[in-house]
């Protein structure tokens, strides 16, 4: 029998006594979905670094005030997105050809980073990758604010109309909407 | 059988696509970014398992209810006197007035009467002086009026400037008469002749000049602490680029205490990247002397130079 991974909301409680170690777990946890989620909706790489390091200085800030019982993922994307809308207010965004996924690294970077996959493997992954970024790209905001909020943080319909202080009525369409639309552009893009 | 929770859509081949485009992606945040916000979480665990010290926002209510109550109090004063003034006797009854010639050597020689403790009190603390006992009530301030009063308290001028009272009483005493051209009253010597009036103004004057260090200092504080909730709460109603005495920016002093979330906060806020103290030392110069490539990194992004 093996022991279950301690939950998300134990680490933080665990942080917010003053234990350092659980904090990193919680990072590590977290931190490549955080990531997308932001660069995906702010489409800079710039941007979303700073974002990285504000959203976890007010996790790592707040801890203490985190209400026992709530989970930790919505409070996490609540956070992730209530920063986001601030850059963007601030005219952080900066929509640029890295955004349109243009800027994928080239073969041999990835080659570099995925040795395991062949060239052609890492061709079709360079085309999945961009054919995705740019499928979100062209994504209403809202739809596509909404759909990496369920994507990236395992949310439900619930959650992410909490978080996005939307109906739970509007949000579903804006989720049905938006996976239709992004399966029928990656097929365009496929 | 659906055992999803509710609101749960069940997933299906597009969240399976990107699931595995994610993976492949490359794409993640710089380690940078991840040392500082583990080095920031580490510091913050530190301070949890210490003896919990006074933040500045938490003190910060003290000096508040203070000068909430200074301030009824000093209300209370010039409000409440106004309604237990005697009447004002008729004008025949009034004491004539003096000439211009008297009131000057009489505000250069006459000693301040005594006042009742609060108005010392008050004017002990740089407050605004209180009219004394027995004086008529206040006729319409016009600038005339303003020279009666004045002539029945010569002293008025010296207590609130007293280094205007002998020398400059014969020059002012031109315009303690009726005679005296109403332009004159442009200048704000008038206004200084005392009353409530111009007492409220000086108290106002001295009020707001001296919160605008207070302000800034403030938000030094709040930054050298890192305490970005406080820096969010006092950026409401403050300038950014509010300087403390050395002539320091509170993003200057963030990134000399490597505050790393409290200067994103500032930048976030439009606090100028390029704001030197007085000795000439700018946030990035700082940032460099420290050895902190993310913070000259965050800085040059926001276009430090």
């Amino acid at each position: 029998m093996t022991d279950a991974p301690e939950s998300d909301e134990d680490l933080l409680g665990r942080y917010a006594r003053g234990e350092a170690r659980a904090f990193e777990l919680l990072y590590r946890r977290h931190e490549m979905r955080v990531w997308r989620y932001l660069e995906r909706n702010v489409g800079n790489r710039a941007t979303a670094d700073e974002l990285m390091q504000e959203v976890w200085f007010a996790v790592a800030r707040d801890a203490r005030r985190f209400e026992p019982g709530s989970r930790f993922t919505a409070w996490l994307f609540a956070i992730a997105r209530h920063r986001m809308i601030d850059a963007v207010r601030a005219g952080r965004r900066q929509v640029s050809l890295e955004a349109l996924g243009y800027d994928a690294p080239p073969v041999a970077e990835q080659l570099t980073t995925e040795p395991s996959i062949g060239p052609l493997a890492a061709v079709m992954v360079r085309e999945q990758r961009g054919a995705l970024t740019r499928a979100l790209g062209e994504l209403p905001d809202e739809q596509r604010d909404a759909l990496l909020l369920q994507l990236e943080g395992e949310l439900s319909v619930e959650e992410v109309a909490a978080i996005t202080r939307s109906s739970f009525e509007t949000t579903k369409s804006r989720l049905r909407y938006a996976r239709t639309k992004l399966r029928e552009l990656l097929g365009e893009h496929a | 059988m659906n055992i999803l929770p509710p609101g749960q859509e069940p997933h299906d081949e597009l969240d399976e696509l990107y699931r595995r485009a994610s993976e492949r992606d490359p794409s993640r945040p710089s380690e940078a970014t991840r040392r500082t916000v583990l080095a920031h979480a580490e510091r913050l665990a530190a301070g949890r398992l210490s003896p919990p010290a006074r933040s500045p926002r938490r003190a910060g209510w003290w000096p508040v209810a203070f000068g909430t109550l200074a301030a009824g109090i000093l209300a209370a004063l010039l409000v409440v006197p106004s309604h237990f003034e005697p009447p004002v006797p008729p004008a025949a009854e009034r004491p004539p007035l003096a000439a211009p010639a008297e009131l000057a050597a009489t505000a250069a020689r006459a000693p301040a009467p005594a006042e009742p403790a609060p108005a010392e009190t008050m004017a002990a603390a740089g407050e605004v002086e209180r009219p004394a006992a027995g004086r008529a009530s206040v006729p319409p301030r016009t600038p005339p009026a303003l020279a009666r009063r004045d002539g029945q308290r010569p002293d008025a001028r010296s207590r609130l400037r007293p280094e205007a009272s002998a020398p400059a009483a014969g020059k002012r005493a031109d315009l303690l008469t009726d005679t005296a051209p109403k332009d004159a009253y442009v200048s704000n010597e008038p206004v200084m002749t005392g009353g409530r009036l111009a007492g409220a103004q000086m108290a106002a004057g001295a009020a707001a000049r001296e919160s605008q260090p207070q302000t800034g200092d403030a938000l030094q504080r709040a930054a050298a602490a890192g305490d970005s909730a406080a820096l969010d709460g006092l950026l409401q109603t403050s300038d950014v680029n509010a300087r403390d005495s050395a002539g320091r920016t509170a993003l200057l002093v963030a990134v000399l205490r490597g505050r790393s979330e409290a200067v994103l906060t500032l930048l976030a806020h439009g606090a100028d990247p390029n704001a030197a103290d007085a000795a000439g030392v700018t946030p990035l110069a700082a940032a460099l002397a420290r050895g902190d490539a993310v913070m000259v990194e965050t800085l040059r992004r926001h276009g430090a130079r």
